[in-house]
Formats: C-alpha cells, sequence, structure tokens
C-alpha cells in the first residue's frame, strides 16, 4: 500500500526561465532531528542523485521545475518529496522510522545498483541491536564479521580481518578520531555501545580519495548528536553488563547533549566466589562513556564536540603470604580516550566545510609488585599511543554532475611502544630501569576526490591523496591513486570496477601464539618501511524491486608490502637477550621483526532482503590469503591464522506480530590453520668446543609442523533471540531471550597435545570455550 | 542483601555454562597425524678433535599414524663417513642418555678444512638419511683484553670482562661460534653466535664474561670456532627453541636442518683457543 508525502516549498520564482537552482539542507530524522549522513536524495523525473555527506548535509543542482525527491537512509523509511523548484532555497529532508510514518509515503529501497562505490556496507543500528549474540551484549564487530569479505578470526575475538589483512589494517574511526584497540575483555567484546551509534559504515575496497592511513577497511562510526526536540533515554540490563543513555535538547532544535555509559559487574559477580577462595582476591571490570553536545549557531554554522572514554581493568592480589614481608599485586588494564571538535561552515549552498581538531589515546599498562623476605619487585609494561591532530576538508558541489571534495589532515603521533621499568630493591639495595625510546612523527594526508556522474549509465570517483610521514630522520613520502567506475547496465543492474592503493605508516606487533591487548602499535621508522597495498575488485550488483532484495557479486585481488611480524623465537617480552654478543647495545623492537608480503583474493557475494516481515542477508566469502617473510616458515608461503576458505552466513530478522520478533543467525566457515607440534628432539647442549658429542649434556626440544600447516575443523553454530516488544505510557519495552551456540556445537578454541596413559599414545586435544549460552537482556527506550 | 542474593543467583546460572563450555575433546582426523617418528642426527667435523663422533637419537613423532622407530634400531644401523672418494664405517661406542653415540678416529678419517664430508645412516626399511658440510678454514685470528673484576649487584659475583674481535676474511659467510671452557671443571660456557655484519664493517667484535676463579686459576680458555653457514643456522634455532620453552609470547620457531631424510645437523667448524689469565 502506498501513500505519498507531497511537500511543496513555497519560493517565489523571480528569475529567468530555465536557470539552474541549487537546492541544499540537510537530511534529518523526524522526532530527533538527528543530522543522517550517507542518505541517498534520488531526484526521480531527472535521473539524478546527491548524497548527504558525514554531517548530514546535501546539495543539489537542477533546472527551474517540479521535482520528486526519493530520501534513503538505512534502517529508516524511504520518503517521496515533491518540490516546485523556482529559485535556489534550502530544504531540510525529515525521514523517520516506520512506525513514526504511520499513512507516510514508503518509496523503494536503497538501489545498490546506482551507488558509485563499491566494497561498501551500511549497517543499521536496529540490525546491530537485533542480531543474537553472546550473553546478550549487542556488538558492532559481532555483525561486521557477519559480512562478506570479514574473516571471523578466533572463537569469540573482537578483531575482525578485512579482504587478508591484519587487524591493525582497519581504520577504525568514532567521530573522526581513531580508536586503535576497540575490544573489551581481551577481545571478546567491542567497545562501542549500540545505543549511542548513529551510523555504521564499512568500507573494504574502491576507498574514496578522502580515506586511508589503513591498508584493508575504513570503519566510520558516527555518534548520535543527542535530540534537538525532547529529553529521552534508553536503560538496558543484561547479564554482563548495564547500559544507560541520555539525550535531550539544551536549546530546543538548536543545541543538544547525549551520554551514554555502559559498565559490566563481572568483578561484582565473582565477588562472593573470591572471598569463598580465601587465599586470591582480584576481579575484572570495563566500563565506556560516549558524550556529545552540539550546537547549531546559525544557518551556515555548527559545532560539535563529542567524546569517547573507556577502560578494562584486571587486578589480583595474592593475599596467601600476605604480610608485611610478603605480598603481590597485579594490576592489567588498558583503554581509549578519544575526543573530538568540529565546525561546520556552509559558505554557500554549493560549498560545505568541516574543520575538525582531534585527540586519541590508546594505553595499556600492566603494573606487578612483589615483596618477598626484604626483597621487592616491581614490574611496569606501558605501551600508549597518543594523537593529536586536525583536518579540514571542503565539499563543493560544483555541478549536478560532480562534486569535488579536498582535503587535509595532519597529525602528530606519539608512539611508547614498550616503556618497562623494572626495579629490584634486594641485598645490594639497587635499581635498574630500561625505557625504550618514545616515537614522535608527523602524518599529513592531502586529498583531491571528484565524483562525477558523466551520463545517466556511467560514473567515475576519481581522486588522489598524497602522504607524508616523517619520523625520526626520515620522511616518507606516496602517492596513492583512487580509481572507482560504475556502468548502469539498466535501471537495477550494474557493473562496477576500483582500484586503490593504500599506505600505512604504523604496525602491529602481535604474538602468534597468544591474543592480548599486549599487541605494540609501532610507527613506520628509518629502520621498517610503511606497509602499502594495492587493490583491485570487480563486482555486479542488481536490484530486484519485488520482493526488495538487492544481489552483489565482488571479487577482489590485493597485494601488500612491508608487513611486518616477529622473527621466529622473539618475544616482545624479551628484555635482554643472554646470547648477545653486544649486550651493552640498546634493545631495539626493529631488531625482533621482518618485513615480508602479503597476498588476498577472493570472490564475495551478499544477497540481503530489506523490507517486509522478514527481513535479513546471505553473505558468502571464497577467499584466500597468504603471507611471506624471510626467515619464518623457511622463507615459504603461508597462511595467516585468519584465513579462512569458505565462509557462509545467513543471518534472518522475522517479525511474527508488531509485538514480537525472532531473530536468528547461522555461520559456517572452514577451519583455521594453525601449527601443531610436530616432533619431539634431544639435541646436545652446551656443546663442547671440538664439537665431541660423546659426553654433551642433552636436553629434549619440541619441533612445530611449519608455519599454521593444519586447519582446524570447521566452524559453524546457530544462533537464535526473541524480542518482545511492548509499547508503555513512557515509553517502549524489550525483553529479549537469545541463545547463543544452539546446538552447542563445540568449535575449537584451540589445540594441544596430551598423552594418553590408557593407549600410552599422544593426542591431539581441542579445547572449547563457548557451549550453548542463553541469556536475557531488558531494555527500556523513553518516548 | 538483596543484590549479593541476587548476584549468587546469577553466578549459580553463569559459572556452570561457562565451565562446562571449557571442555576438552580428542580428536581423531586423521589429517591431525601431524608427525612420525624419523631419525635425527647430530654430528660436528672438527680438525682438532682427535674422533669424529656422530649422535644418533630418534625425533618422535607427536601424533604419529603408526610408523615408529625404536631405540635399539639406532644400534643396528650402518653410519659411514665419506669424503674424497674414501669411505668409513662408524662404529657404536656408547649411550648419552637417549643420544646413539657413533665413533670414528680422526685418524682413519682425517677432517681437513675446505674438504667436504658425507654422512650417511641406514637401517633397512626403518630409516635413511644423509648430510654433507664442508669445513671451515682456521685463515682467522682473534684477540681481546680483559678488564676486572666487576661485582654483579644482585648475586655479589665477580666476573671479568673480556672484549675482543675476530679479525681474518670478512664477508657474509663467515659466522662464528665463541665459548670459553672451564678447564678445572669441564665446563663450557657463554656461547655466542657471531656473524659478519654488513653494517659494522671491518670487524666481528665479541664481548663475554669469565669467573673470577676461572680468571685468577688461569684455568679458562676462549675458544672462537669458525663455523658453516648450515650449523648457525642450526644453532641459532636450536637457541631459540630452548629460550623460549613454555614462553606463550614468543614466536613458535622451526628447526633448521641440512639432514636429508631425517632431522638435524652435520655441521663443520674449525677452532682456536686462547687461555684468559691475568
Amino acid at each position: 500500500m502506498k501513500y505519498l508525502l507531497s511537500c511543496l516549498v513555497p519560493v517565489i520564482s523571480s528569475v529567468s526561465v530555465a536557470a539552474q537552482v541549487t537546492l541544499s539542507g540537510f537530511v534529518k530524522e523526524s522526532t530527533s532531528l538527528e543530522h543522517l549522513p550517507g542518505a541517498i536524495i534520488k531526484v526521480a523525473n531527472a535521473d539524478k542523485f546527491v548524497v548527504s555527506n558525514e554531517y548530514g548535509y546535501y546539495s543539489i543542482s537542477l533546472p527551474e521545475g517540479s521535482y520528486t525527491f526519493d530520501v534513503h537512509f538505512p534502517g529508516y523509511e524511504s520518503m517521496a518529496y515533491t518540490i516546485q523548484l523556482t529559485r535556489s532555497g534550502t530544504y531540510d529532508f525529515m525521514i523517520g522510522h516506520k512506525e513514526e510514518l504511520e499513512g507516510a509515503e514508503i518509496v523503494g529501497s536503497t538501489r545498490k545498483a546506482d551507488e558509485i562505490r563499491m566494497g561498501t556496507h551500511q549497517l543499521k543500528i536496529s540490525d546491530i541491536k537485533a542480531v543474537p549474540t553472546l550473553l546478550g551484549e549487542k556488538d558492532v564487530f559481532k555483525v561486521i564479521k557477519l559480512l562478506p569479505g570479514v574473516q571471523k578470526g578466533q572463537e569469540g575475538s573482537s578483531g575482525f580481518n578485512v579482504r587478508g589483512g591484519g587487524t591493525d589494517q582497519n581504520l577504525i574511526i568514532l567521530d573522526d578520531a581513531v580508536v586503535y584497540n576497540a575490544s573489551h575483555l581481551f577481545g571478546f567484546f567491542s567497545t562501542f555501545n549500540g545505543d549511542a551509534l548513529k551510523g555504521v559504515e564499512l568500507i573494504k575496497g574502491g576507498y574514496p580519495a578522502r580515506y586511508g592511513e589503513r591498508l584493508s577497511s575504513v570503519l566510520n562510526i558516527t555518534m548520535k548528536e543527542g535530540n534537538k526536540d525532547h529529553y529521552t533515554g534508553e536503560v538496558g540490563i543484561g547479564l554482563l553488563s548495564s547500559r544507560v543513555t541520555l539525550e535531550g535538547p539544551i536549546v530546543k532544535n538548536k543545541a543538544s547533549f547525549l551520554v551514554s555509559g555502559r559498565r559490566t559487574y563481572f568483578d561484582a559477580l565473582m565477588q562472593p566466589f573470591m572471598i569463598a577462595a580465601e587465599n586470591v582476591s582480584g576481579g575484572y571490570y570495563f566500563y565506556d562513556l560516549n558524550a556529545k553536545v552540539n550546537y547549531q549557531l546559525n544557518d551556515r554554522n555548527s559545532v560539535y564536540l563529542s567524546g569517547y572514554f573507556g577502560r578494562d581493568k584486571f587486578y589480583m592480589r595474592d593475599e596467601v603470604f600476605s604480610s608485611a614481608d610478603n605480598s603481590m599485586r597485579m594490576r592489567f588494564g588498558w583503554g581509549n580516550a578519544t575526543g573530538t571538535l568540529r565546525w561546520n561552515h556552509i559558505f554557500n549552498p554549493k560549498l560545505f566545510t568541516n574543520l575538525t581538531v582531534n585527540y586519541s589515546n590508546y594505553n595499556m599498562a600492566v603494573n606487578i609488585r612483589e615483596k618477598s623476605n626484604n626483597t621487592s619487585y616491581m614490574l611496569n609494561l606501558l605501551s600508549a599511543i597518543d594523537d593529536i591532530g586536525a583536518k579540514y576538508d571542503l565539499t563543493y558541489y560544483w555541478k549536478p554532475s560532480q562534486t569535488i571534495r579536498v582535503g587535509y589532515k595532519a597529525t602528530r603521533h606519539l608512539f611508547r611502544p614498550n616503556a618497562v621499568t623494572v626495579q629490584d630493591n634486594g641485598v645490594s639495595d639497587t635499581s635498574f630501569s630500561n625505557n625504550s625510546s618514545k616515537y614522535i612523527s608527523w602524518e599529513h594526508n592531502l586529498y583531491v576526490d571528484d565524483e562525477w556522474q558523466v551520463s545517466r549509465n556511467l560514473a567515475f570517483n576519481l581522486g588522489v591523496r598524497g602522504s607524508a610521514f616523517t619520523s625520526g630522520k626520515k620522511t616518507y613520502l606516496n602517492v596513492e591513486p583512487r580509481f572507482s567506475a560504475r556502468y548502469l547496465i539498466n535501471d537495477l543492474t550494474s557493473v562496477k570496477a576500483s582500484y586503490t592503493i593504500m599506505n600505512q605508516y604504523m604496525h602491529l606487533l602481535s604474538s602468534t601464539g597468544i591474543s592480548l591487548p599486549t599487541d605494540l602499535w609501532v610507527p613506520a621508522t628509518d629502520l621498517v618501511a610503511p606497509q602499502r597495498a594495492s587493490q583491485y575488485s570487480l563486482g555486479m550488483f542488481r536490484d530486484i524491486l519485488n520482493p526488495n532484495i538487492t544481489i552483489g557479486v565482488e571479487g577482489y585481488y590485493k597485494t601488500m608490502d612491508n608487513i611486518i611480524t616477529y622473527k621466529e623465537g622473539a618475544s616482545f617480552m624479551e628484555l635482554d637477550d643472554p646470547f648477545d654478543p653486544d649486550p651493552d647495545k640498546e634493545s631495539r623492537w626493529e631488531d625482533k621483526v621482518v618485513s615480508g608480503m602479503g597476498r588476498s583474493y577472493g570472490a564475495e557475494l551478499m544477497i540481503q532482503k530489506h523490507k517486509g516481515r522478514f527481513t535479513g542477508w546471505l553473505s558468502y566469502t571464497w577467499s584466500k590469503t597468504q603471507f611471506k617473510f624471510d626467515g619464518v616458515n623457511k622463507g615459504e608461503w603461508f597462511y595467516p591464522r585468519f584465513d579462512r576458505r569458505h565462509d557462509l552466513n545467513l543471518v534472518g530478522f522475522y517479525e511474527l506480530t508488531p509485538a514480537i520478533r525472532l531473530n536468528a543467525l547461522f555461520t559456517i566457515a572452514t577451519g583455521n590453520p594453525v601449527s601443531l607440534p610436530q616432533h619431539e628432539i634431544t639435541s646436545a647442549t652446551f656443546l663442547p668446543s671440538n664439537g665431541n658429542i660423546s659426553k654433551a649434556y642433552n636436553s629434549s626440544k619440541v619441533l612445530y609442523s611449519d608455519r599454521n600447516d593444519f586447519r582446524t575443523e570447521v566452524y559453524h553454530r546457530m544462533d537464535v533471540g526473541i524480542q518482545f516488544i511492548k509499547e508503555k505510557k513512557r515509553g517502549t519495552r524489550t525483553w529479549e531471550i537469545s541463545c547463543y551456540n544452539i546446538y552447542n556445537r563445540k568449535n575449537p578454541f584451540f589445540y594441544t597435545l596430551g598423552y594418553d596413559q590408557r593407549s600410552a599414545e599422544t593426542n591431539v586435544y581441542k579445547y572449547t570455550i563457548f557451549p550453548l549460552i542463553p541469556s536475557f537482556s531488558y531494555s527500556f527506550k523513553f518516548k | 542483601m538483596l543484590f549479593r542474593k541476587f548476584n549468587y543467583i546469577l553466578c549459580s546460572l553463569l559459572l556452570p555454562l561457562l565451565l562446562l563450555g571449557s571442555c576438552k575433546t580428542k580428536i581423531d582426523d586423521p589429517r591431525m597425524k601431524v608427525g612420525d617418528d624419523t631419525i635425527f642426527m647430530e654430528g660436528f667435523l672438527n680438525p682438532v678433535a682427535d674422533t669424529i663422533t656422530i649422535g644418533l637419537s630418534v625425533a618422535k613423532g607427536a601424533v604419529t599414524s603408526g610408523n615408529k622407530i625404536k631405540e635399539e634400531e639406532l644400534l643396528q644401523a650402518e653410519v659411514s663417513i665419506e669424503s674424497e672418494g674414501i669411505v668409513r664405517r662408524l662404529s657404536f661406542s656408547h649411550w648419552n642418555n637417549t643420544v646413539a653415540v657413533y665413533v670414528l678416529s680422526a685418524e682413519e678419517m682425517p677432517v681437513m678444512a675446505g674438504n667436504t664430508y658425507t654422512v650417511r645412516v641406514h637401517r633397512e626399511g626403518v630409516f635413511s638419511a644423509f648430510a654433507s658440510t664442508t669445513v671451515p678454514g682456521d685463515d682467522f685470528d682473534f684477540t681481546f683484553d680483559v678488564t676486572g673484576p666487576v661485582v654483579n649487584s644482585n648475586s655479589g659475583e665477580r666476573t671479568y670482562k673480556v672484549n675482543g674481535y675476530i679479525t681474518g676474511e670478512k664477508d657474509a659467510h663467515n659466522y662464528y661460534r665463541l665459548t670459553s671452557d672451564d678447564t678445572a671443571r669441564g665446563y663450557t660456557y657463554n656461547e655466542l653466535l657471531l656473524a659478519y655484519n654488513p653494517d659494522v664493517p671491518g670487524r666481528i667484535s665479541f664481548r663475554a664474561d669469565v669467573t673470577e676463579d676461572m680468571y685468577e686459576m688461569g684455568s679458562g680458555i676462549l675458544f672462537i670456532t669458525h663455523i658453516t653457514k648450515d650449523l648457525y643456522l642450526y644453532l641459532t634455532t636450536i637457541r631459540n627453541l630452548e629460550n623460549n620453552d613454555g614462553n606463550p609470547f614468543a614466536e613458535p620457531s622451526t628447526l633448521y636442518s641440512n639432514v636429508q631424510g631425517g632431522l638435524g645437523i652435520l655441521g663443520g667448524m674449525n677452532t682456536k683457543g686462547r687461555p684468559v689469565r691475568p
């Protein structure tokens, strides 16, 4: 059933016939007046469209006349506006959720075939909140991993790998500030609280020139601005954490705020058991806080101030020998803090500018103190990054067919990759410290980007990005061409292609065997060059109007250079090498790593149903990723841990009644490659100088297979959830019952060898950590 | 009180689930039969040694598909060494722990710098392996200074510092091993592996410690051994395996081997020693 919402802009014509006029303004949510970035405005009877920018602003020039504008935004019902254009003017399009638009026209969904860009997914916050998850904790990353081209990583982990890239190769930005470690609980949950988010966009390829700094993806997360119309809020209580969000106007329709917080109570829950244990006290918790204020100064100027602060803390105290002479305490914490100040200025309807100043901090610290028999030891391990930067972006809506974007960004990075202090106040009452270097570096990025609709069928996105990185005495300069093209075969089918080069001036040093926040961020230096990738992709997209389905098939080929890994046998915990011929030489991380190359190629399929009582998607990825480093795996190519040949995901949401929604997902994928112990040898230790092994002391050693030479079992599981929604006097109440891994599949977490006494044989054993886990949560969203 | 009761209820619900989940299951997948037994051989040919010694042991497969080597079959192995067309057979001497040591007097097969040697080990139907090496020359020299004693602030131990460098042909193919022997106690200390560093041309320098006793009693001897590249790589990987045993943060290390049909090393070496004394 269709309705039509028609709006007539009362503009009075006083200009010449057939002149071009410009319509500009913002796309806003109808109730909260939130600006909506990435909304598509199609001019139905002129075969043109424009996309609202990061701040929800749009501008389009057309000959005078009457036009119908179809406005689309993921998660919202698309709207049609008919406007009589007689002179340039402004108009803010309002769109809202289905329930907010009873009686309004619902037009066709977003047309995937029309969009110029490929390799891009815009996630609906409502989908993120509906997908059933572990312990009911709604998680952006868990949903991202259900998209094609995104590898799962390890069971339960929150990090994600895109098109063969490492977890460090994803640029995660929250309101323009980089978030370096976006995970809680040792990687099981992401740091983003869905209640505070407005939009999530993942770009895997065909990057516009305004994005860079990482090789494999851009995850652009936008926080809500806060309701400008009335005070509202949302509370949620789950098994692991509780959350609360408040928002409302500061000055009605001009200024608003949003505050959202979340904290786990695992430490409080565990306390009785800790007390029962008597010997050890300890706990773990995480929290995060999002806040944002914005103020629309006038029609042409708006300012936004937003921030994020989150931390994880693990603490333990051994009280077995606790006394004046004997004690042990350990604290392990990590977290991010970001802050962004933005100023939007509209010079004229065709020129939109934004100035951003941002700060980002990531900090991981371990503090261990032990006192034993008059001797005290203290270990401090610190890894931190401080970024402070500014950028200026200009969007010029030059012609109806061309939008030019230009921008410049400068960032000062301060890396402290491994500052260790060890104190030993022993018998001789001495102390020493080993403070490794601080790295201060500057990164500059300059870009030009042209979105060019050549004809009805043919459109390009052409751009170039120049980057410079200065670290120590070395300056790296690079040029990154960007190219995307779309050809419409017919109204509903298109072919797209893209070519991009990306540079990344920082690396993440990760241990192969263990994944902890102890991974170290390090910059490109004189000795370690920046990472570089080039990616080709080709795709075909088809929209089916009835039922409303989009189908996308994409293939890609990506090469990566100067990626780094630890050398065989190296460890970030290794402070001094006892075999170093020059032990007084300062230990450098560069000496422990080796540079190499990677290649990845694959094909991706995405079938998505947008409308109706049943919505959801099917995604399938076939991919192959290999790395090669001198001195690692004998210099041969090997599969990284996250490589999976096949990966299939089915996600479905079914509205049984307006008050009951069923949600389910099924995922199945090839197992991860792993290294396993292969042999145990006995070899000479302390070999005599003349090589005679007659009386040499022998010791046994375990030899592993070639790097990641074995595959774990196939990974699969199904999660289901049911939501009971009820409209109350003051808002909407939702009860959710969900079940993770409903058929209790024992997916491997890690493998180990064990000796079986009965059969007198060594066997391979797998450990599973997440069986069937039911959970429930309660949330209430105020009107 | 109410909150505490609520905690207990939730924990009693959650913990069993999490504990149940952390389960261990045996894998019978034949693709996980990751390694059969194979022969492990170690031998180091040095002109200064009066005996050629070759050690044989079993590299035990972690999870075998049934192919195993019994230790007694090591005693029945045919072990031979060949150079310049001359072949000599080694004989079993003794067990050193689980290693079967085969020996041959250097008079029967002199080990000479520049010569290539091949060692073969064979047991019909069980294992067959071989390795070759060329013994490096003794065209190098070294010099050092001794300073000290230095008192270790933690242990109170007094040590002497040895600083020196190796002279001789310097290119990418030069690899050395430094050891210091305490002749009074029969111990070997200070294994350092040294390689020519193109970033520091001119000399290969080294630093080592000797104990106060060794130095003052004159029982310390500093040895510099010119070794083959194969041996350098083998000793490096062995060192990695020893250092990182049980360290979950350490990167996995593979063993360098030049033994065809098995695992291990046949290395060539040439040693010079100097006493370290006042």
